[in-house]
């Protein structure tokens, strides 16, 4: 076998390999000098590392992550509250701004007209004036779609 | 003693609202994501402060059980570290001129003797992956889950990040 790359030898000394690839990378060990040394300054970084402290968090910063479940929670629902309330303001506000289809398109009837202006085809009489009323609304004018 | 809760029990009790399994939580995870927040922003403030807000994160993120919590926190607070060396960035373009790579030569001789000033050579990429697998024993499936990354990419970084540390203790 070749000398793996570094990167192989990386994987091999974290044990991430497949057992295929680790038993020939041991197997080229057990006979390449050059390759256990990178092994071996894998390890030194290893024990570099281990042999840090590791920081610690103040006692202050542990007991206000002990304490934050609350505070976190109420802090996640007034936001809730927050965005529902926003929608609801711009339902209620588009709602106002655009007239229903119904309001937009029934045109005013012909008595609504009448009504308002006095139309000379109005009867003069209240009969004539029902009638012409009856006949109106039997055209359908003046029925709310 | 009785057994630890599972994650599930823990996360199906922080949904119930649940401050004893949250408390749980902390305990067991509190001071490992603390460890690679200092790490990984060199700040003790910050890094408090990353876990902070992993924590809360936490309360509203979706947890699968694909992972186990620990690598689901420590990809939340690998988030939460890069949003904070975003605005640091940001901040120092505002106020200073961005510092020289390589420090003075009494910097580098001090920096062989601190192992916390050595890794702050490397760059954030290297830094995380080193600090997951060495001081965290992380697996190579666990973080490339945590880090959102192919396991060939961690691979490499972890490889490349061993030089870069042996080369700079030399």
């Amino acid at each position: 076998m070749n000398h793996p790359t570094e990167q192989l030898l990386s994987a091999y000394y974290d044990n991430e390999l497949p057992p295929s690839d680790r038993a020939a990378i041991a197997a080229h060990l057990v006979q390449c000098k050059a390759c256990e040394l990178i092994l071996q300054d894998f390890a030194a970084v290893t024990e570099h590392m281990g042999s840090a402290a590791l920081p610690e968090p103040s006692i202050a910063a542990q007991a206000r992550w002990m304490n934050s479940f609350r505070p976190a929670r109420e802090r996640g629902v007034r936001q809730l509250a927050g965005l529902l309330t926003a929608a609801a303001a711009i339902v209620i506000a588009v709602s106002m701004a655009i007239p229903s289809n119904a309001q937009a398109t029934a045109a005013p009837a012909q008595w609504e007209k009448a009504a308002v202006t006095g139309s000379p085809d109005v009867g003069t009489t209240p009969q004539a004036t029902a009638q012409w009323i009856v006949a109106d609304l039997s055209a359908g004018n003046g029925s709310v779609q | 003693m009785p057994d630890e809760p599972s994650d599930d029990n823990l996360m199906a009790g922080i949904a119930r609202g649940d401050d004893s399994a949250y408390r749980q939580i902390v305990r067991s995870h509190g001071r490992y994501l603390f460890g690679i927040a200092r790490t990984l922003t060199r700040d003790s403030a910050e890094a408090e402060d990353a876990v902070q807000e992993t924590l809360t994160a936490l309360l509203t993120a979706k947890f699968r059980g694909e992972s186990s919590l620990r690598t689901f926190l420590v990809s939340l607070l690998v988030r939460q570290c890069a949003l904070i060396r975003r605005k640091r960035r940001g901040w120092l373009r505002l106020v200073r001129p961005p510092e020289p790579e390589q420090g003075n030569e009494e910097g580098q001789i001090d920096a062989k003797l601190d192992l916390a000033a050595l890794l702050e050579r490397l760059s954030p990429e290297h830094r995380e992956v080193l600090v997951m697998r060495e001081l965290q024993g992380m697996s190579y499936d666990e973080m490339a889950q945590s880090l959102s990354l192919p396991r060939g990419t961690i691979e490499s970084r972890l490889h490349r990040a061993r030089g870069m540390l042996k080369e700079l203790w030399k």
